[in-house]
């Protein structure tokens, strides 16, 4: 079988946490280690096997390079990653626990890859022989010279017959609604896969579920239904996924998922999470979706996949999800025991 | 309110207060490359913050201004600065709306060992300091009741606003008869040689205190700079007459110093050096002993020669006592890891002070 090739783009930054549970500053210890959505995503599908390359710009330094080191790490192909410009963006994570929220510090403007220009990235040569391109809303959030590059990398997509995903990840601190609406209804129309949650899908188009209640613990599957029809009906996308997530506590939540490809509506089954870490947890979905799309799983089967992912991701330090496809297809298949596999 | 520390004894002296910036440093343990390290040791650090902690271990009454952004990173410089009792009081946290970028600025360091040297990999661009209007500020107001004010060539090296901040103090400071002592500290990743020397020498009229001789213009012939200046060629490592001739030309430009100083630094390896320093004063060049010590950090070892110096003229030490406790401090701090001295009793620097401490060959 050929190894499917797929291209990730974004940002990837330092991440600095203080140990454990500490609050910020509570020691003089941060953890170190990098993140991102699309590169977390290129990590999850090289530890799947496949081809992956990441995209973005980093500076030469010696941050930059370690970015770099700690894809290379996994076997990302880091070739097609465009060197200059002053900074790695940071961002400060101080980890909740039980009712204690997270806590994310952004210390990421101005960083190389925000600062980017089009003419940084050769699409047609970066993309030549690849089967799939993904982003994430957060990477045009940068600014309207990265919204350019994303449309570059679509355009280019589309003339190379490579499939999109996007996850619509929407972040209010790096730019408004109205910016998101109009970068996201213009990229979207390129889109195969779209992922979204119900937040991101009312934040970013204001996409409403009819009779949801967040915080009311329950499901609303119909609610659900209805924000991936509108989806796709308003975009042409081939497939709609819908993250699903019930916080109960910052230690505690529940997770599934929907696929919806035009004709059915595949509901996940429903994990309940002990967290140990949930930054990722949405990428390490958008990478087990990729990585059953493109091998072919039936809708059901492929969002049981990327739910077990990332089920087994919340339970991994760090932004990336060091899992294999065996450990993921024993969840899938029903082992959610989390015994002692000897 | 009144603000006293219990574990120090005696009156401060004088009240001293420094401005600049404060940023977050992030050093790998064990002498780790950044590229393998896992984890990093956070800490704080500035040439400024580093003489106003100094000081205030040695029981000065010692004030830092600066902006820092109004988020856990910044809040968290000042609780340091606060542990160390300095006062913070002035200091400015401000909004996204103040300082757009809302950031702290922050430093790698890659602790060099043996012939390996350190690295610093700046990335404080756009940082609050750098950002904030100074206009709001009434300097005369900031500097009002204070005796002493320290400013160093690092803080115009980051910005327009910065420099006419500079400026405005070393102004406002010399219409109060504040005694200010000045660092040139040169930067090169900060600007180029020439803009700071252009800089630097508009501050030399309102300095009572100089700490370095660079960057600062000192042409044979200001009317013709193509005749040089008199630095040029002055050896890294300048014998008292080469040195003591460089300050008689300073003295002659600028009657208003009445104290310059300058450490020199012969390094042996990344792990050994020796220290020593020349100092005029009182009408004569003095030049301190010579120490060799170990390095465990030698970041901060030029602030902490400069808040030796400072601490020591405060209490009215002897010359040969001045310029000999600034290069202990400088050696002690050496040994300590961090940027700030953190040496809060003065007989363990003048025990070093008062030890032969020569290479022994």
């Amino acid at each position: 079988m050929i190894m499917s090739r797929v291209i990730t783009f974004g940002e990837i930054m330092l991440r600095l946490a203080p140990n454990g549970y500490y609050r910020f500053f509570q020691n003089d210890q941060m953890q170190a280690t990098f993140g991102g959505g699309e590169a977390n995503v290129a990590v999850s599908l090289a530890n799947y096997g496949l081809d992956s390359a990441y995209v973005t710009k980093l500076p030469a330094h010696a941050i930059g390079q370690a970015a770099v080191d700690s894809l290379r790490y996994f076997g990302v192909d880091t070739s097609r990653i465009v060197r200059g410009g002053d900074r790695v963006g940071i961002y400060y994570l101080e980890k909740g626990a039980s009712q204690r929220g997270s806590v994310c510090i952004y210390d990421r403007a101005h960083s190389a890859i925000q600062e980017a220009q089009p003419d940084d990235f050769d699409w047609d040569q970066i993309l030549d022989g690849a089967d799939w391109f993904h982003f994430t809303g957060i990477t045009p959030a940068l600014g309207p010279n990265v919204v350019e590059i994303c449309k570059d990398a679509c355009q280019a997509a589309k003339a190379h017959g490579v499939k999109i995903s996007c996850d619509l990840n929407y972040r209010g601190k790096l730019w408004t609604r109205a910016e998101a609406r109009a970068a996201m209804t213009e990229l979207c129309r390129y889109v195969d896969v779209c992922i979204s949650n119900e937040e991101d899908a009312k934040d970013v188009f204001g996409i409403e579920a009819e009779d949801t209640d967040i915080t009311g613990g329950k499901l609303n599957k119909e609610g659900y239904k209805s924000v991936a029809k509108q989806l796709m009906d308003q975009f042409g996308f081939e497939k709609v996924a819908i993250t699903l997530r019930t916080s109960i506590s910052a230690s505690d939540n529940d997770w599934a998922g929907m696929l919806y490809d035009g004709k059915d509506f595949c509901f996940s089954k429903e994990y309940h999470l002990r967290i140990v870490d949930r930054v990722g947890g949405g990428d390490s979905f958008g990478g087990g979706l990729i990585y059953a799309l493109l091998n072919g799983k039936s809708t059901q089967d492929a969002i049981e996949f990327a739910v077990a992912a990332s089920a087994l991701k919340h339970s991994i330090e760090g932004d990336f999800n060091r899992v294999t496809v065996a450990e993921v297809e024993k969840l899938s298949g029903g082992d959610g025991s989390g015994r002692v596999q000897r | 309110m009144v603000h006293s520390n219990p574990l120090l004894r005696g009156e401060s002296p004088q009240k001293f207060i420094t401005i600049g910036e404060i940023m977050l440093r992030l050093t790998p343990p064990n002498y780790d490359k950044i590229r393998v390290a896992t984890s990093f040791e956070a800490s704080y650090g500035g040439s400024e913050a580093n003489i106003a902690l100094a000081l205030a271990n040695l029981g000065i009454d010692s004030t830092f201004f600066s902006v820092v952004p109004n988020n856990s990173l910044g809040k968290s410089a000042v609780r340091m600065l606060r542990s160390n009792d300095v006062h913070c009081t002035p200091m400015i946290l401000s909004s996204p709306q103040d300082t757009p970028t809302h950031r702290l600025g922050t430093y790698y360091l890659e602790t060099g060992y043996g012939i390996r040297p350190s690295k610093v990999t700046y990335d404080r661009k756009h940082s609050a300091i750098t950002e904030y209007d100074f206009s709001r500020v009434d300097l005369d107001a900031l500097l009002e009741g204070f005796d002493w004010l320290h400013m160093s060539g690092i803080t115009p090296a980051l910005s327009p606003s910065c420099r006419t901040l500079t400026l405005d103090c070393l102004r406002a400071a010399r219409a109060k008869g504040m005694t200010i002592s000045f660092d040139g500290n040169f930067r090169s990743a900060l600007w180029s040689w020439e803009e700071a020397r252009d800089f630097c020498t508009q501050c030399l009229p309102y300095v009572d205190v100089l700490l370095g001789i660079e960057p600062y213009h000192l042409w044979r012939d200001a009317d013709d700079p193509g005749k040089g200046d008199w630095k040029d060629g002055l050896p890294l490592q300048p014998s008292y007459e080469q040195q003591d001739e460089i300050f008689q030309v300073f003295l002659e430009r600028y009657p208003n110093l009445k104290c310059i100083a300058r450490h020199v630094r012969y390094v042996h390896s990344g792990s050994e050096n020796s220290l020593m320093a020349y100092m005029w004063y009182q009408g004569h060049t003095f030049a301190s002993k010579l120490f060799t010590f170990h390095i465990l950090d030698r970041v901060g070892g030029g602030d902490a020669f400069a808040s030796g110096l400072i601490y020591a003229m405060m209490c009215g030490y002897r010359p040969m006592d001045i310029v000999n406790f600034a290069v202990a401090s400088s050696v002690i701090k050496h040994t300590i890891h961090g940027d700030g001295n953190i040496t809060d009793d003065v007989e363990s620097i003048r025990n070093l002070m008062n030890m032969n401490c020569d290479i022994k060959r």
